[in-house]
């Protein structure tokens, strides 16, 4: 139990100053008046004079909104002098989530998503359990983790970079620039440039970020894991807009490894084995941007990242050969001979 | 890796924030955990308590006991909160940044292809805040985690309808050991995305044991219409994280070496096993059951990954180079 006279008030922490305010103006039905606030709430001090109290209480509402609680300012009667003066409430509609009613499925579903997507450790996944869980007891009920079978699992092992992935996502938010340092694929020493990062996105266990390149100008991607913020995190000067026809869907959607990059674009012609045939197609199949030939078990695609096409074929050994264009051929020819050369 | 930003001092919005978030989620997590609860809330489990004695202390006028938040932990180390009457009984609107992963993760989700996950969204998306919704809906634009399916769409709808109803299916399955096609009766238990692949999980009648099977070489899955029964205790989470690995790992140990980008790729891929050598390239030991499985995996790494041992790994990687570079002559 707290009594008023266990501590000098001015001691009172300003948390709890703040969540006193918060609670207070939540359960008003009238606006309270600055005089009622700064004698009623804990953390306040009517023995100082009213302009001080006025300063911290005008602190006090900004730091709020800063959580996201928004204090009204609405007109209200000061009950000592009858006067209409200035009051204060926050309004539980905007403050409280709305019932929501869920079937068991429905909570079911809910408890899944959130126990196995909550872990993956996702950076922007961060807050998916208490989602859920707020969402489930808004209408009255527990969830369901642990008594279902589960069937589908989501892993995506972010690895290292969750710090950077909540730096670019603030960056994000904020639309302002970054200072990063690069390392594009095959080099050792990383280039420095400004980039104003539009989207981020995980694709096979790795996190991409697309966005304006100051040095090379235009749209480009990155992979997190090859860049480094320079400076801290935040570019103090740069705000940017995202443009309006930019879609990060539109961006990401259905490409393949060698789509990922900003080479000269090469029209590449492969052919399979019959036992891989079908394989590059359940790979590729759905894209447009890839044509198969059934008859002569060739596949032909547009490359600009040759490092991950060679990657992908590869892995097929001989079962698949990569007909044209002819240098690219060669260099592949090349980089099978040093693997031959590193094995030996 | 250099720590990317000094650690911030805790100033009082931010002690105030997670007090707030810990009161408007009181009627979510009473009875739960302390460090689950701990570990949700970003904090230590230290902080935690603290959190909980600061929100002991407020609440409303006259700050009388029945007035002030109650927050104590039982002996079983299970959190319980009691809030002045009528007060924080319902939880606070979702945040910006808890609608953002609902939305994402329903995205992300979706490979799942659950109705009522469908319809649990929609309605908590018309029970929030159109402000937070909105802001949610932007930040949403610019973020995309969903796994990729590529062509194996329909396969993964028969594969994820036999799971859940536990109906056997006849699978034609390409086996790199045995470079063809075998035909086998699998009960599927589940699919797990995993980084970068789907996975089938399953017991194969032919092998007579529960296997892992790459979704993506699988030529063709019919369901039989026979059901089958799940092993009692048999978790999806628990066989990936302790058993997955285990089961494909086992007799030969294999070393591999990488440089260049490629020990980035281990880093992700063996997060437990990779170690960092002096000149800056990363090994990594394991087990595999057939070293035939793995030649494709080395091969698709480029120069940039070596085979250190066994020999007999090397060997296999060179002549599947070999056959490879035969093409091109």
């Amino acid at each position: 139990m707290k009594l008023m006279s266990d501590k000098p008030e001015s001691k009172i922490p300003a948390p709890e100053r703040l969540l006193n305010l918060s609670v207070y103006l939540l359960e008003r039905k009238r606006p309270a008046s600055l005089r009622e606030i700064f004698s009623e709430v804990e953390g306040y001090d009517p023995s100082k004079d009213h302009d001080s109290n006025r300063r911290m209480f005008i602190r006090d509402r900004e730091t709020l909104r800063g959580l996201d609680i928004e204090t009204l300012m609405e007109k209200t009667t000061d009950p000592a002098t009858g006067a209409e003066t200035e009051g204060y409430r926050i309004d539980p509609a905007d403050f409280y989530m709305e019932r929501v009613t869920f079937s068991d499925a429905e909570v079911e579903a809910l408890s899944r998503l959130g126990a196995r997507l909550g872990k993956t450790g996702a950076a922007p996944l961060r807050e998916l359990e208490w989602a859920v869980a707020k969402a489930i007891s808004s209408g009255g009920r527990r969830s369901a983790a642990g008594s279902f079978v589960e069937t589908v699992l989501l892993n995506f092992e972010p690895g290292e970079d969750s710090a950077k992935v909540e730096a670019v996502q603030t960056a994000i938010s904020e639309r302002r620039g970054l200072e990063i340092k690069y390392r594009a694929p095959g080099t050792q020493k990383g280039s420095s440039r400004g980039v104003d990062p539009y989207g981020l996105f995980l694709r096979r266990g790795q996190w991409y970020v697309v966005g304006k390149c100051h040095l090379r100008g235009g749209a480009r991607m990155f992979r997190l894991d090859r860049l480094e913020i320079e400076g801290g995190a935040l570019s103090a000067a740069r705000h940017f807009d995202i443009p309006a026809n930019f879609s990060l869907e539109e961006y990401v959607k259905r490409r393949a490894p060698w789509e990922f990059g900003d080479e000269r674009p090469a029209d590449v012609s492969i052919r399979f084995h019959p036992d891989f045939f079908w394989q590059a197609r359940n790979a590729w199949g759905d894209l447009d941007s890839v044509s198969f030939d059934e008859n002569s078990r060739t596949m032909r695609l547009r490359s600009v990242n040759e490092q991950a096409l060679f990657g992908w074929l590869l892995g097929f050994a001989a079962g698949a050969e990569l007909l044209s264009p002819r240098p690219a051929r060669e260099r592949f020819a090349a980089v099978l001979k040093k693997i031959i050369e590193n094995a030996g | 890796m250099k720590p990317l930003m000094r650690k911030k001092k805790t100033t009082s919005a931010d002690k105030t924030k997670k007090a707030l978030e810990l009161a408007g989620k009181l009627p979510a997590l009473s009875g739960e955990e302390l460090p689950d609860v701990a570990r949700r809330l970003g904090v230590t489990e230290k902080e935690l308590i603290r959190l909980a004695e600061t929100l002991s202390m407020c609440g409303l006028p006259p700050y009388t006991p029945d007035a002030l938040f109650d927050v104590y932990i039982d002996e079983n180390n299970r959190i319980h909160a009691r809030s002045p009457v009528g007060l924080l009984e319902r939880p606070v609107q979702l945040s910006g940044a808890e609608g953002l992963a609902l939305l994402l993760a329903g995205r992300a989700a979706a490979g799942a292809r659950t109705p009522a996950l469908s319809s649990a969204l929609e309605k908590i998306r018309a029970a929030m805040n159109p402000a937070k919704l909105d802001a949610a809906d932007r930040a949403a634009k610019s973020l995309d985690i969903a796994p990729e399916t590529g062509g194996l769409d329909p396969l993964l709808d028969t594969i994820s309808s036999s799971s859940a109803d536990s109906v056997k299916l006849e699978m034609e399955y390409f086996t790199p050991s045995r470079g063809k096609v075998t035909s086998r009766v699998v009960r599927p238990y589940g699919l797990i995305y995993n980084v970068d692949r789907w996975l089938i999980v399953g017991w194969c009648e032919m092998r007579g044991e529960t296997r892992v099977f790459r979704a993506d070489r699988v030529k063709s899955a019919r369901a039989t219409g026979e059901k089958f029964k799940r092993p009692p205790g048999f978790d999806l989470e628990t066989f990936r994280r302790d058993e997955m690995f285990k089961h494909i790992e086992r007799t030969i140990p294999v070393r591999l070496r990488f440089s260049g980008g490629a020990s980035g790729w281990a880093c992700g891929r063996w997060p437990e096993r990779a170690r960092s050598d002096n000149d800056g390239s990363v090994s990594v030991e394991f087990r595999a059951d057939r070293l035939e499985n793995i030649v494709g995996m080395i091969l698709s790494l480029g120069p940039e990954a070596r085979v250190v041992s066994p020999p007999e790994l090397k060997t296999l990687v060179a002549s599947a180079a070999s056959a490879a570079l035969s093409l091109y002559k």
